[in-house]
């Protein structure tokens, strides 16, 4: 699910951001601009863009004490608290809710609902539509995450996305088959005067079964504060010559065909070629915020676009596929992050890893692998 | 049906001191709760293998070091409560992954040596085979020679950061195809996808080892971890049982109950079943 309207506005809102430069905080944000007052340009190529930063609205402890007030009222029995290096647990009879870090994000997920999926199957043409769970979605934010899920003025929250559990089977003969959705998933994004916000910042998922009930929801969901400081933004060919530059230093190999820049770069949702063998699978332009375990807590909150890139190779009856994402800077001078791989490729720079040890055979650590112990209760193999 | 309780897994159960006292410290005060906040299950023997380059470019490199990091994320949660046996590169490890050889041992990084294999490649799928890519130049492990489960620790779980290998669109017939054969041996899960898994989030091999470790279902640990990486991603699992309702039993497996879930091989095998995020 797509929503166009959102976009429509990213393209008209190309000055608008000119007047963000008073500061924004999370008790007394700027007003919400008309955001169609805006040149027409369909690009990003005269837009500036305001360069944020992620905050936490209060600690860990105090996000679980709202989270409890409103989802706990409904459940009985004993909890228990646990604190991780990286998370608060509490844990039910069948559920567990988990606010990680510096508590803009929490995940619950209801075991109880999940055993109930596969019964409450439904035929994949009586999933939830886009629209029930839309409604569904803001319905359950209202009624239960509206604590924590709070806009500032200038701020919406927007559908971006569907996605659909299905399970499938089929007996050994070819015999009984089988297909049914089990969950749906409706997933919510930021919108700040406009601007999207993408990367798995900014985002509330909710996973609902086909009889309404909620098996699940994660959400990343900082405060946005303005900096002062404005990003000019480059244009979409620029923005797209990057991402074939990304492509062709992470591939080590050329990706360098020519490129058709598509009215809207905003937003592509069609795959186009980047060269052979290479497609951009979709891009999205807005904030990029990678979410609160990728990031640099120290990094700013800035423009970038979130690709999707697939490369095929081989020969039929075995063709590969290589697939990979991430985001590139839009800005035209982007500001440092420690933690942007495609930053540190555009500025010459490579990331480390850790390949392994060995490849196994000689030189290798050799062991005996201990076979499982034989006990009275193993039937002989037939 | 051929079935065998790993029951000797628990007398050898190792617990890690860390987890032993979580364990201590909560357990009692949720009284059986299926949701504990850390749950203790018998130490696997696990293996990882996984390839970032190929021999002249053969394959693409996805850059960024994402399969090196994601594979070192995976071994470092998992080895918190298990045992990580090896951890190898896929240099010439075709017949190792096939029946050919697959249980040659930790030392040549065999499928068959360990309970829990985790790979992070490229792969596709044709009619009758999935097929991981291997370092070596036109070399790969095709899933129609492979039986996974059936001799040295006997694999239980395979899980495949790779596109395509769950692959289901293409008809009920290709699946099997692809299938019949590795789960022939007694292999209980494989996970993987059934179109993209994009690289570029690492962070998805941490938590998937992570809620595995906590107790949720190894098929639902991988599809959230995976999904939750990139909501573009397309995780999917599969699993068998001697009939539709056994297998959708079975699907829930949990590390602490894998060592006791019976072993179905061959002819005891009735049925297949997947579930999968689009």
């Amino acid at each position: 699910m797509r929503n166009c309207s959102a976009l429509s506005r990213i393209i008209l809102s190309g000055v608008c951001s000119l007047a963000l430069a008073s500061s924004l905080s999370a008790e007394n944000g700027p007003q919400a601009k008309d955001d169609t007052s805006g040149s027409k340009e369909p690009s990003h190529s005269r837009g500036d863009m305001p360069v944020l930063t992620r905050h936490a609205d209060g600690t860990a402890n105090a996000k679980l004490s709202l989270l409890r007030a409103s989802l706990f009222r409904e459940r009985s029995g004993k909890i228990v608290q646990e604190k991780r290096s990286d998370r608060i647990r509490a844990v039910g009879d069948t559920w567990r809710l988990d606010v990680f870090g510096d508590g803009s994000g929490a995940e619950f997920l209801d075991q109880a609902a999940t055993a109930r999926t596969h019964d409450s199957g439904v035929n994949p043409s009586k999933a939830m539509t886009n629209q029930a769970l839309e409604t569904a979605g803001r319905a359950y934010i209202d009624r239960t995450l509206s604590k924590v899920i709070v806009l500032h003025p200038g701020e919406r929250l927007v559908p971006v996305a569907t996605s659909f559990r299905t399970e499938g089977g089929v007996a050994k003969d070819g015999s009984m088959p089988y297909s049914a959705v089990v969950a749906n998933r409706i997933i919510f994004s930021r919108e700040i005067n406009g601007f999207p916000v993408v990367g798995a910042g900014s985002k509330v998922t909710i996973t609902f079964l086909n009889d309404g009930s909620v098996e699940s929801f994660r959400y990343d969901w900082p405060n946005y504060v303005q900096t002062g400081r404005v990003q000019r933004l480059a244009g979409s060919r620029e923005i797209l010559r990057r991402v074939q530059r990304v492509a062709s230093v992470r591939t080590n190999r050329d990706v360098i065909g020519e490129i058709t820049v598509p009215p809207n770069i905003e937003s592509i949702t069609q795959p186009m070629s980047l060269g052979d063998t290479v497609q951009l699978q979709d891009l999205k332009c807005g904030y990029y915020d990678p979410g609160f375990m990728n990031r640099d807590p120290q990094a700013p909150v800035q423009a970038g676009c979130y690709y999707h890139v697939v490369h095929r190779q081989g020969v039929d009856p075995y063709v590969t596929t290589a697939a990979y994402s991430g985001a590139v800077p839009s800005a035209k001078l982007p500001e440092r992050d420690s933690r942007w791989p495609e930053a540190a490729v555009l500025r010459g720079t490579k990331m480390k890893g850790l390949p392994p040890a060995g490849s196994g055979g000689s030189g290798a650590k050799i062991q005996p692998v201990p076979p499982r112990a034989k006990g009275p209760q193993v039937p002989k193999r037939k | 049906m051929q079935i065998r309780v790993r029951f000797d897994e628990w007398a050898r159960c190792r617990m890690v001191p860390a987890t032993l006292v979580v364990m201590l410290a909560v357990v009692p005060l949720i009284g059986g709760s299926t949701v504990a906040a850390q749950v203790n299950h018998p130490a696997m023997e696990v293996g990882t293998r996984c390839q970032q380059e190929y021999q002249n470019g053969w394959q693409v490199d996805v850059g960024s070091n994402d399969v090196w990091n994601r594979c070192g994320n995976f071994n470092d949660q998992i080895r918190k409560t298990d045992s990580l046996e090896f951890y190898y590169n896929l240099h010439g490890a075709k017949p190792v992954l096939e029946r050919t050889n697959d249980g040659c041992g930790w030392g040549c990084g065999s499928l068959d040596s360990v309970d829990f294999f985790y790979t992070n490649e490229h792969a596709g799928v044709n009619n009758s085979s999935a097929f991981w890519t291997m370092w070596d130049q036109n070399s790969l492990a095709l899933s129609s020679n492979m039986r996974l489960g059936d001799n040295s620790r006997e694999l239980m779980v395979l899980a495949t950061f790779a596109c395509n290998t769950l692959q289901t669109s293409d008809g009920n017939a290709n699946v099997l195809a692809r299938w019949q054969s590795p789960f022939s041996g007694g292999l209980v899960m494989t996970v993987g996808a059934h179109a993209s898994l994009f690289s570029g989030n690492d962070q998805s091999a941490t938590e998937f080892a992570s809620r595995m470790q906590d107790g949720e279902p190894i098929g639902q640990a991988w599809l959230e971890s995976a999904w939750y990486a990139d909501n573009s991603n397309t995780p999917s699992m599969m699993n068998t049982g001697r009939d539709a309702n056994d297998c959708w039993n079975r699907s829930r497996v949990t590390l602490p109950s894998l060592f006791s879930t019976p072993i179905l091989r061959d002819s005891a095998i009735g049925y297949f079943c997947w579930a999968s995020w689009n």
